[in-house]
């Protein structure tokens, strides 16, 4: 029985689990993702098994025959990047994170095994709550969205600020890593649009928590407002969250196969619960050294074969 | 409110299937945006807003401004081609950045988005659709994909040296038999995966479903692949009619694929099987329409103007 984390080993999450699955005395590997499909001897019948030789004609070769494989955790992101050699054009390139990725998606979609934060064709976006798609599921659960603007030029995001009441929390639309984006946070203008849209939120006043889920257990506590430039960097530690909440965002993690994932929510002067962020691949830096100690080992179980 | 229907086309006007389509909705009520994203993205002022409560919004595209109520369909011709820039000098296409914007975008939307994003994104792994489209009742050839020249080279031992290879991702490649002359060759794999078949003697079909409607070509040719027919090889593409029961499983795999519109390649082996080797999911439906008269750009706009499928319920919601 062996369990994959795939990742780069100097992520912090991918120690911390490796930590954890060390010292429950299970058998694991870290692979890099880049490894698995350019470094390495695969060989997968499609709909049927599949071998991965690491390190292959190197010192420390490791086996991984899929049929052993018990959980998998995917802890990286696309595009893949393949060695540059000298041998290889910027188009070769491209192509092979291309095959490279269609592999691996492929690959982990037709594994039995439990598979943690699977990835899914183009990739998972920041806002997927407020697709038309989940207007239904929302509505049925009273999860609220604020009025939000996807902007590719100022003008846009000046025209919604002028329009909407409330404060505005400005976030770039890719990626949740926290960067430290905007000298001014109201500095609309000085945004660089041709390194990401923005995504504009009209915030009302009220109550925030950060969440954190793996598998069904949820962790969270309240945060203070992050008007201004958002991120998920709020130290967050746990603490008690109302029922309602720890339901709606179960609701929405499970809807979208999320395993393990952060999110920040609020509660207005009305009660009405609004869903306003969402990330799929948490970071260790942006929760309490409390939060960290708690989330690391729920993971580790989650990833665990069960008896 | 009474809105006028919009319906948005995205794509270049140029593209033979965007023309078509708008050629025919130009005659039906309703008002049509054309979105042309060759530009990079922050030249193309775009900004669309969605209310706290209820699903109100407005869509704004330069000095235009679209109510989303009143969108009632999205055709996406080119939707991985939006070009974004930094200081002058081209981003990858697959940047990060470049691809949460698409996504987004299209699922704020209202009303049938043809194809919606996450589903058109399926054939940008072959494996991964195929094994989707066995789930949805379709039989798959033996498919090996590997990096190892030996496993490759047994795999077209096992075959009876009746192999092809092609691309895994949605990159165009043209299909090609594993010959003997290939084998010195293999060394290569060990630089990046590559996907080998079991070649499957048989008949071509092309089969395009819009909505709940099934246009099918065959198509005999002498070529591996019949996109590309080489010199002194033929092709002879025919309008033809399935029978109902597999017209039936096209349009369920359609939609269980998420699909509004999709390009099914299907090859009838001589024992009269179907073998299904993708769903292409921004089908050029105007090639098949020229060789076989189909009226397949009439039907998408027809869809479009409809903005639900009535029968087959695959209204985006």
């Amino acid at each position: 029985m062996m369990i994959i984390l795939f990742g780069h080993s100097n992520d912090p999450i991918i120690r911390g689990v490796r930590s954890e699955l060390e010292a429950q005395g299970h058998v694991f590997a870290v692979v890099d993702p880049n490894d698995a499909v350019f470094e390495s001897q695969l060989t997968w019948d499609v709909g049927s098994s599949w071998n991965l030789q690491l390190n292959p004609g190197k010192g420390k070769a490791v086996e991984i025959s899929g049929s052993v494989v018990t959980a998998a955790f995917w802890r990286s992101q696309f595009p893949l990047s393949p060695s540059t050699t000298e041998f290889w054009s910027s188009q070769d390139l491209s192509y092979m994170a291309k095959e490279g990725y269609a592999t691996l998606l492929g690959l982990l979609h037709g594994s039995t095994c439990v598979i943690v934060n699977e990835p899914i064709p183009g990739g998972r976006s920041r806002f997927f709550f407020a697709d038309y798609t989940w207007e239904r599921l929302l509505e049925d659960h009273s999860i609220g969205i604020p009025e939000m603007c996807l902007a590719t030029s100022t003008t846009g995001s000046t025209q919604f600020c002028q329009e909407v009441l409330g404060k505005i929390r400005i976030l770039p639309l890719g990626s949740a890593v926290s960067q430290k984006a905007f000298a001014n946070p109201m500095g609309l203008s000085d945004w660089n649009y041709s390194k990401s849209p923005l995504c504009l939120q009209a915030i009302a006043p009220g109550e925030w928590f950060h969440m954190i889920n793996v598998g069904s257990e949820v962790r969270g506590g309240p945060i203070a407002p992050q008007i201004g430039y958002g991120s998920f960097e709020t130290g967050v530690e746990p603490q008690f969250c109302p029922s309602p909440l720890i339901t709606k965002y179960l609701t929405l993690s499970n809807a979208y196969d999320l395993e393990f994932s952060e999110s920040i929510w609020m509660q207005d002067e009305y009660e009405q619960w609004f869903c306003l962020d969402w990330n799929c691949v948490p970071q260790l830096h942006h929760w309490g050294p409390a939060m960290q100690q708690e989330v690391l080992p729920l993971l580790a179980h989650l990833l665990a074969p069960k008896v | 409110m009474k809105f006028e229907p919009y319906i948005l086309l995205i794509g270049p006007i140029s593209d033979p299937m965007v023309a078509i389509v708008s050629e025919k909705l130009t005659r039906r009520d309703c008002t049509l945006v054309v979105l042309d994203f060759q530009q990079s993205a922050h030249k193309w002022p775009i900004a669309i807003s969605t209310g706290r409560r209820g699903r109100s919004g407005i869509f704004r595209f330069g000095a235009r401004k679209i109510p989303l109520e009143a969108i009632r369909s999205t055709y996406v011709r080119r939707g991985g081609a939006i070009v974004q820039e930094n200081d002058g000098e081209y981003l990858r296409r697959d940047q990060p950045h470049h691809q949460a914007l698409f996504p987004n975008l299209l699922g704020w939307l209202p009303g049938l988005v043809m194809n919606p994003y996450r589903a058109a994104c399926s054939n940008g792994s072959k494996p991964y659709q195929q094994l989707r489209i066995t789930q949805l009742g379709f039989r798959m050839p033996k498919t090996l994909v590997t990096t190892v020249p030996q496993a490759a080279h047994q795999f077209y031992i096992e075959c009876q040296e009746k192999v092809i290879f092609k691309s895994l991702s949605a990159e165009r490649s043209v299909v090609k038999r594993l010959t003997e002359e290939d084998l010195p060759r293999l060394d290569q794999l060990q630089c990046c995966p590559v996907q080998f078949q079991e070649y499957i003697p048989g008949i071509d079909f092309r089969v395009h479903v819009v909505g709940s409607r099934v246009f099918a070509s065959q198509i005999e040719t002498s070529s591996t692949d019949y996109r590309y027919v080489e010199k002194n090889h033929f092709r002879n593409i025919r309008a033809v009619e399935l029978s109902s029961e597999l017209q039936e499983k096209c349009v369920a795999l359609t939609k269980g694929l998420g699909l509004v519109l999709a390009g099914i390649d299907l090859r009838r082996t001589f024992d009269g099987d179907y073998v299904c080797f993708e769903v292409n999911t921004s089908p050029a439906f105007m090639f098949y329409e020229s060789q076989t008269g189909q009226r397949i750009g009439a039907a998408v706009a027809e869809l479009l103007f409809q903005g639900q499928c009535v029968e087959s319920g695959c209204y985006h919601s």
